[in-house]
């Protein structure tokens, strides 16, 4: 299938990135030359000079029925425009568009029915994941699966937690009313299916699904109890960093620092309890002025890496409790384990959720686990019925899945039932599987298909 | 750099151009010659090669980085027409006439070093004309299309393969599609051009073999006296016609090919440009002909050798030696410029000559308006400095390249005329040369011949490619 991604700035350098691995034919357009060189020597992909929002350009990538286009600048309109030519003039199967304004995301046929298929915006998905880490502090990546219902958590085993030490199996006697389905654990690096008697060891990685209601109680298991946060200091008053501290200003006390003077007047403006700072977040007075060791979370949001990196470390050592930053460049995700208490890579939320867009067949969901291993995990509908899948009405674990995966569990009708030997496949039931290396997507997305 | 996942990588390409001597072995059984032992013994021994090295280093291949590529290109080359030669070794030629016959052959050079081609077995034959058509579009770009073995290395090798600077990018987003949609032009071509050739009158063994030296712009022939042996205007016309078609950029070939869109052969400026420069070298040589009183060439044959020269083809029509001197010279000098860039043809490439031409023209310009501001264009595209600036880099190297090995080649005992055209006809991917090489390389000493098979890979790959492992700075990491 062919590809147009429209801005080859962070998002589109990404998705091509992803793209062209997943065997899909990838065209990139930019007006920067220096970028699309850069691109082209790494990827297999072939780009376009020129302005992504005129028909000129848009002739020259040679848009057709087949093709799906993905508007990704970093300006609304030209990603509008270039929707809409590529719908009315060529016709195209799918658009997506970015929008950082979400004003528009509700009412989409403004632009033209039809012309904007899918809405993507990758700062709001960045800020709720944000969000979502902070109302829970102790679990280091959450993600979503069958709509928000269940959840998927990570939780760092640490010394004091209750659980550590013991058998996996009494989880049920310290907490006899709540599910909790443990599906994988890392330790040092690597994955392994954990069973009923297995020992939590320190510093195990674990990975759990629950309802919203019960990751609190399950991850108290494995670490000391955490006071929720109350005072967080927030880097860069960009997109991410304004959302994010109009959303928390209600519940916490939230302080932003920006460099920029007049971004700093106009943010407080648009903020009511949030305490705006000017100045930098290196410069070791101005932290020491705010307070920094009373601070429990240090967020530094701001588009350049090493400013977030060199900015947590310093408050650290300045006596914050907790650090979080976002980290643009993939090579420094295998840096930060053990400096940095949370990181997350903005943009892997979007390129997944447009990696799912994108699929033919019947996965719902597909969340990066650890971007430097490979590892994922994908929510698949079953949508073989006894006449095209041998595999249905059997039990679960006669399914031949490649080694390295293994099933999380099964949401059907909304509930979460344990993956046991026992179970049979049953129709549009939702398979949360864990894949340790992302290359077996293609073997694992044929069980899910629905013929 | 990784050397197990290059050895790896070799291996794999090894194994792959090993299949290639199944074809030669079929000739033999068709032809009940004796040559069928000697390439079964090759086949078995390469294989065997190929398929050592691929277990010993097994899943051990990884992405590769450009320095990788420049080193398996040169290598694979060098290690292809070592494996190449092994059948000519075989059969009974020198060590060295062997491998300067290989190496010959897979660079589409078309320079031999054997005499009393119609006496030979119609293996070997038809094996030689194989080697030109593989080294044509170039193995690694065949095995590009093939395997899917090579992900984003692939680019790097493919870049360093495709003769001349591409202008344009790549024709598709995935380079396993582009590999696939020129061999599978290449292709077409060799079939078309080899049907013309039979309908024209020849057997359908010498069809074959030359349709594949033809669209390779190689030149080997199956006979001593090259398409003359046939006499015959129609198979002139068709080699004409099939020469000039392998020497356009085969971007063009694909715009029409696949795109519909034939147009654009006639608003291509180098398609322009290389048509011009053929034309006027040939008009030159027929008013040198006609106004030199011992020159005996008909202007049919002067088109052919234009068309066959400057192409770098190599092919030839009849007895040059009655013909003036400065003739010879003047096609030499054609050969220089080549064809043009994305072809499968040698010399310095059409569009790099249009870009130095331009460029010189607009410092002149420069000079009559002082204050003006003038950018380089080639047709209506306007063109970065820094390309120009690159072309002019590789120039002066290909210039130099050549006066180095002009004088190496003068220190081993040949004479002026000579040296200077076969290293002219061997940097260009031509063939045959002047003076004494002017049929065959015979008379060329051992030394000579390793410095003309240099020369030959060294105008295969453009020069940088190969010259970058030459330079201290790759190897000191």
């Amino acid at each position: 299938m062919k590809i147009v991604i429209l801005g080859a700035g962070r998002i589109g350098g990404s998705l091509a990135r992803n793209l062209s691995k997943s065997n899909y034919q990838v065209l990139i357009v930019d007006q920067n030359k220096d970028r699309l060189s850069d691109l082209e020597d790494k990827l297999d992909i072939m780009t376009v000079e020129g302005n992504a929002s005129s028909l000129l350009t848009l002739k020259k990538s040679g848009l057709d029925e087949d093709t799906i286009v993905i508007a990704v600048t970093s300006n609304d309109d030209a990603n509008i425009i270039a929707c809409q030519i590529s719908k009315n003039a060529f016709n195209v199967k799918k658009t997506i568009c970015r929008f950082k304004d979400d004003s528009y995301i509700n009412q989409l046929d403004i632009f033209g029915e039809g012309i904007i298929d899918i809405p993507i915006s990758p700062e709001n998905e960045v800020t709720s994941h944000l969000i979502e880490l902070i109302k829970h502090p102790g679990a280091e990546q959450i993600e979503e699966f069958a709509e928000g219902k269940v959840k998927l958590v990570s939780v760092k085993a640490k010394k004091k937690g209750k659980l550590v030490g013991r058998e996996l199996k009494h989880i049920k006697d310290d907490i006899p009313d709540v599910d909790a389905y443990i599906p994988s654990i890392y330790r040092k690096g690597k994955p392994f299916i954990p069973q009923g008697d297995t020992v939590i060891k320190e510093n195990d990685e674990v990975y759990f699904i629950s309802s919203e209601a019960n990751i609190e109680p399950i991850v108290e298991e494995f670490r000391n109890h955490e006071d929720s946060y109350s005072r967080i200091m927030i880097v860069g008053g960009g997109k991410i960093g304004f959302s994010l501290a109009k959303d928390l200003e209600k519940t916490y006390k939230v302080k932003l620092i920006d460099s920029n003077a007049d971004r700093c007047s106009s943010l407080s403006r648009d903020l009511e309890k949030t305490i705006v700072l000017c100045g930098s977040a290196t410069d070791e007075s101005l932290l020491k002025s705010e307070n920094i060791a009373n601070i429990d979370l240090f967020c530094a949001l701001t588009n350049d890496d090493e400013t977030n990196v060199m900015s947590s470390l310093l408050a650290k050592k300045m006596g914050a409790k907790k650090t979080m930053i976002i980290l643009n460049n993939p090579s420094y995700l295998g840096l930060v384990p053990g400096f940095i208490d949370i990181y997350i890579a903005p943009y892997r939320l979007t390129v997944s959720s447009v990696l799912q867009d994108l699929r033919d067949s019947d996965v719902a969901q597909e969340v990066i686990l650890k971007t430097d291993l490979g590892a994922e995990a994908i929510e698949g509908i079953v949508h073989a019925n006894e006449y095209t899948s041998p595999l249905f009405g059997n039990p679960i674990k006669d399914i031949p899945l490649p080694e390295g995966c293994s099933i999380g569990a099964i949401i059907r009708h909304g509930d979460v039932i344990m993956p046991n030997a026992s179970v049979d496949l049953a129709l549009n039931d939702h398979l949360i599987v864990f894949l340790s290396d992302k290359n077996m997507m293609g073997e694992v997305e044929a069980l899910f298909k629905s013929s | 750099m990784n050397l197990k996942s290059i050895i790896n990588l070799f291996s794999i390409l090894v194994m792959f151009f090993s299949t290639s001597f199944i074809f030669p072995m079929i000739v033999s059984w068709v032809y009940m010659d004796t040559s069928l032992n000697i390439f079964i013994t090759t086949f078995v021994l390469v294989f065997t090669f190929g398929l050592l090295g691929w277990y010993l280093t097994k899943g051990s291949i990884t992405d590769l980085s450009q320095s990788d590529g420049f080193i398996i290109i040169t290598f694979f080359w060098l290690i292809l027409s070592a494996a190449g030669s092994i059948p000519f070794y075989l059969s009974g030629m020198s060590l060295v006439d062997a491998f300067f016959e290989s190496m010959s052959g897979i660079t589409t050079t078309g320079a031999t070093v054997l005499s009393g081609l119609d006496e030979l077995p119609q293996s070997i034959l038809f094996y030689r004309q194989l080697l030109q058509w593989m080294g044509g579009m170039g193995l690694i770009v065949l095995a590009i299309a093939v395997m899917p073995l090579l992900g984003i290395g692939g680019g790097q090798l493919y870049k360093a393969e495709i003769p001349g600077a591409m202008n344009d990018q790549k024709l598709t987003p995935r380079i396993k599609e582009t590999a696939q949609a020129l061999w599978a032009i290449y292709l077409v071509l060799t079939l078309a051009c080899a049907f013309l050739y039979f309908i024209a009158g020849m057997t359908a063994f010498d069809a074959i073999s030359h349709s594949l030296s033809t669209v390779s712009i190689g030149g080997f022939s199956t006979h001593d006296l090259s398409i003359g042996y046939f006499n015959n205007s129609a198979i002139e016309a068709v080699c004409i016609l099939f020469m000039l078609l392998s020497a356009l950029s085969f971007t063009l070939h694909y715009f029409a090919f696949y795109m519909k869109k034939p147009l654009k052969y006639f608003y291509d400026p180098e398609l322009r440009f290389f048509i011009s420069v053929i034309m006027l070298i040939f008009i030159i040589t027929v008013a040198i002909n006609f106004f030199s009183f011992n020159s005996d060439a008909s202007t049919s044959e002067l088109l052919f050798q234009s068309v066959s020269i400057i192409t770098t083809t190599g092919f030839s029509v009849g007895d040059t030696s009655g013909w003036s001197p400065s003739i010879g010279f003047l096609l030499l000098i054609g050969a220089f410029i080549g064809a043009c860039s994305g072809s499968v043809g040698g010399g310095v490439k059409a569009w790099r000559v249009l870009i130095i031409i331009n460029y010189a023209y607009i410092t002149l310009k420069k000079m009559i308006h002082p204050n003006a501001v003038i950018s380089l264009k080639i047709g209506t595209k306007s063109v970065d400095d820094s390309v120009a600036s690159s072309v002019w880099g590789f120039f002066s190297i290909y210039v130099i390249s050549f006066v180095i090995l002009f004088l190496s080649l003068l220190i081993t005992g040949m004479d002026f005329e000579s040296a200077f055209s076969a290293i002219g006809a061997c940097l260009n991917n031509l063939g045959p040369g002047l003076g004494d090489v002017s049929s065959n390389y015979q008379s060329v000493s051992p030394a000579g011949k390793l410095i003309l098979s240099f020369a030959m890979i060294l105008g295969r790959l453009e020069i940088f490619t190969l010259l970058v492992l030459l330079t201290p700075a790759f190897w000191n990491k």
